[in-house]
């Protein structure tokens, strides 16, 4: 039977799992944009930024503390491990073609996602880990909503902003965006392609880690395996947004997060998880370059 | 130009390394013989249709003055989804076999009239049914295992009987993997302990939580919500049928797709009707998860019963977990043969039976092979098989007959969480708790 407080919950809900997707999509799109390399490995990144903020909020004692507390740590770790990852593994392929590096850097960062999901296994156990924060929902007659989905709302929206703000404002945001737009060109004016492009990864990598507490957060499970899979929902994501303008990674990030609740709502809880490979397919079959690709 | 050259080579090692490390992975950390004073486990890696895997040994360090060993052969899961659930029985085997060679003295063969230590042979599977095929075959073939133990998961169970036990003519114990399909098709090389749960028998899956429920009355309504999975809609669907027969209104249920975890959606269609009871057919760290998502939308049934609570669940709920029923063959309540052998076995294992759920039929298995075994009289697969199929034993869970379509009759209690200790409550004969319900 329809129910319209049901559908607008879902639309809450789509709306903040869009905003995980989002968050998430983006850094792999930015590091594809910047510095040319497909991260398989960008879901791990998600993986171990939630599986860290577990154990460290479980060592904490106190949910909501321990997740703000493990959050700022794990944002400035994952900022510098993006930075050495850029060094340590992607700048020695840059010297190949463009084709060369798009190639090596995918069996790089597949071997990377390998070692990191065992060495997560190993040191965390295999155990699905969540959490549960345990503050009331928001009632507002009969619409109820987990409190923590709206915090994770404003936490995205904000991000979205200050990540916008940072690229069209800031001298390494603009740098970005002109690698983005023409490498060589960028290199002619002196911009620093391997200083840009080692910060867009450590980009990339705050905004896997933020996905992966907010992930986290508001009750899905992570476990070490659980990393390509969202390295698949992120690209998903990026075609059905459109490569090249990160707006089209948003609007590809919610439509798929409210594609996959109202589903569940409207037709059947069974085929939500599928809804994201149809979506992929009709947007291939009417936009090709995706909703906003040129 | 050399410089690039040498670039290049530089980067193609570099890539070609880390892909071999990163599928050899952690096994590498843990490739090593060790040995305790008593038990010796080797361990290899074995490449089986392209896949690097694991293979683990288990013998006596002092060697048996007697005849060759009785080869046991089996999969467990160390990667994947089910590695939660069956990773620990690794160190269950190497203490019991320790307790079987050292304690026991081995196996009697009356053919050869000397008692024969065991062996253990092992592979991770890694959740893979088409890997844990593979392995199955190697098992019966070149490691020539006299009996095999099938990996959790009546998914990839099914396809083991057919394609390996039938094959093969390998006697298989079927562990934590049942279902119909089993057992109606005439095969002839495939046992269980199990009562065939899917039915709505009287000591079927949860039907004494549903006969408990008739008998105290308190519920009137309940949810179904389960997983598409074999074992999930066996347990789903009896369930249903034994609901009605206590008296109580399905008012929803709701079959999803295997791997859901979100479960916010299930859980808002779940509050308009409100039921009493919500009865989850998922793995227990899924189960965990629904308490805990329905714990943050503001949605608490009366009581939740789950098909499944092993693998960190009380730990992981916490006072969540308080109230919560379920289903288990054994409990250390029981005073059925070797059950306080079993309660050791596990606590020198490091495995507790609140984590570590259907570690019993691990147990009843090993009780089984040894029974079957000395029933025989000797190592062949051919024997072993005919003396599984008419056996009689006392089990840690009571009384055990194999029928003539291959399954027994080992069926289930109702447990439940108390002050963050498992209870069992129900048949009362067997409880050593009262049932707590609203």
């Amino acid at each position: 039977m329809f129910n319209p407080i049901l559908v607008v919950e879902s639309v809450i809900d789509g709306l903040v799992l869009g905003g995980i997707y989002t968050l998430i999509s983006l850094g792999l799109s930015l590091i594809y944009g910047v510095a040319g390399v497909l991260n398989i490995s960008h879901g791990d990144m998600v993986m171990l930024a939630g599986l860290l903020t577990f154990f460290i909020t479980n060592a904490i004692g106190q949910q909501s503390m321990g997740i703000t507390i493990a959050s700022s740590g794990i944002i400035l770790l994952f900022l510098i491990v993006g930075i050495l990852l850029y060094y340590g593994l992607i700048k020695p392929l840059t010297k190949r073609t463009k084709q060369e590096l798009l190639i090596g850097a995918i069996l790089v960062t597949i071997g990377l996602s390998f070692i990191v999901q065992d060495l997560a296994a190993t040191a965390f156990g295999t155990l699905p880990r969540s959490i549960y924060i345990g503050f009331e929902p928001i009632k507002v007659g009969e619409l109820v909503v987990p409190f923590f989905r709206l915090v994770t709302f404003i936490i995205i929206v904000i991000t979205a902003n200050f990540l916008w703000f940072f690229l069209k404002k800031t001298f390494t945001g603009m740098a970005m965006r002109a690698v983005t737009n023409n490498r060589e060109m960028a290199l002619s004016l002196g911009i620093p392609i391997h200083g840009t492009s080692a910060v867009t990864f450590g980009v990339g990598a705050v905004l896997a880690a933020l996905g992966g507490i907010l992930y986290l957060a508001n009750g899905f499970p992570i476990t070490p395996f659980i990393g390509l899979s969202l390295t698949v929902k992120a690209l998903t994501v990026i075609v059905i947004g459109g490569t090249g303008k990160l707006i089209g990674t948003v609007i590809g990030g919610v439509v798929l997060g409210i594609a996959e609740t109202l589903t569940g709502t409207v037709i059947s809880f069974y085929w939500a998880p599928a809804i994201s490979i149809l979506l992929l397919l009709i947007v291939l079959m009417i936009k090709p370059k995706g909703i906003l690709g040129e | 130009m050399r410089k690039s050259g040498v670039s290049n080579t530089v980067t193609t090692i570099l890539a070609v390394v880390l892909l071999l490390i990163g599928l050899a992975g952690g096994y590498l950390i843990s490739s090593t013989v060790s040995m305790s004073p008593t038990v010796v486990t080797k361990t290899a890696f074995v490449t089986v249709g392209g896949t690097v895997t694991e293979r683990i040994t288990i013998t006596t360090a002092v060697a048996q003055p007697t005849g060759p060993p009785l080869k046991i052969g089996m999969t467990i899961s160390k990667d994947g989804l089910f590695a939660p659930l069956t990773s620990g029985y690794e160190a269950f085997n190497r203490e019991w076999l320790n307790w079987v060679n050292n304690v026991r003295k081995g196996v009697y063969i009356r053919e050869l009239g000397v008692r024969v230590p065991v062996e253990i042979i092992m592979y991770d599977d890694r959740s893979q049914p088409d890997l844990a095929i593979q392995l199955y075959t190697k098992l019966a073939t070149e490691d020539k295992v006299h009996i095999l133990v099938s990996p959790y998961s009546a998914d990839i169970g099914i396809q083991l009987i057919p394609t390996v036990a039938e094959r093969f003519r390998v006697p298989m114990i079927m562990a934590e993997a049942s279902t119909k399909d089993m057992w109606n098709k005439g095969y002839k090389y495939a046992v269980t302990s199990m009562v065939p749960y899917w039915e709505d028998n009287e000591n079927g899956w949860a039907a004494t939580y549903f006969d408990m429920l008739a008998k105290t009355k308190w519920a009137k309504t309940i949810a179904f919500v389960g997983w598409d999975i074999t074992w999930a809609i066996d347990t789903y669907n009896s369930g249903k049928s034994l609901a009605r027969k206590a008296g109580l209104q399905i008012v929803y249920d709701q079959l999803l797709a295997p791997g859901t975890t979100d479960f916010s959606g299930v859980i808002r269609e779940l509050r308009t009707v409100n039921p009493d009871v919500v009865y989850l057919a998922m793995f227990g760290p899924v189960n965990a998860l629904f308490i805990k998502q329905a714990a943050e939308a503001g949605f608490k049934p009366k009581e939740f019963h789950v098909i499944e609570y092993g693998a960190g669940f009380v730990k992981s709920l916490g006072p969540l977990a308080e109230g919560v029923t379920s289903d288990i063959f054994w409990t250390p309540s029981f005073k059925y043969y070797q059950s306080n052998l079993l309660n050791e076995l596990m606590t020198k294992a490091g495995l507790s039976w609140v984590d570590w759920q259907w570690t019993e039929l691990r147990m009843i298995i090993f009780q089984m092979i040894v029974s079957a075994v000395e029933d025989a009289g000797k190592l062949d697969r051919e024997a072993i098989n005919d003396a599984l199929h008419r056996l009689q034993i006392m089990t840690v869970s009571g009384p055990l007959i194999i029928g003539p379509q291959g399954y027994g009759n080992i069926g289930l209690v109702t447990i439940q969480i108390q002050n963050g200790r498992i209870q069992t409550v129900w048949p009362q004969h067997l409880a050593n708790a009262t049932y707590i319900h609203p």
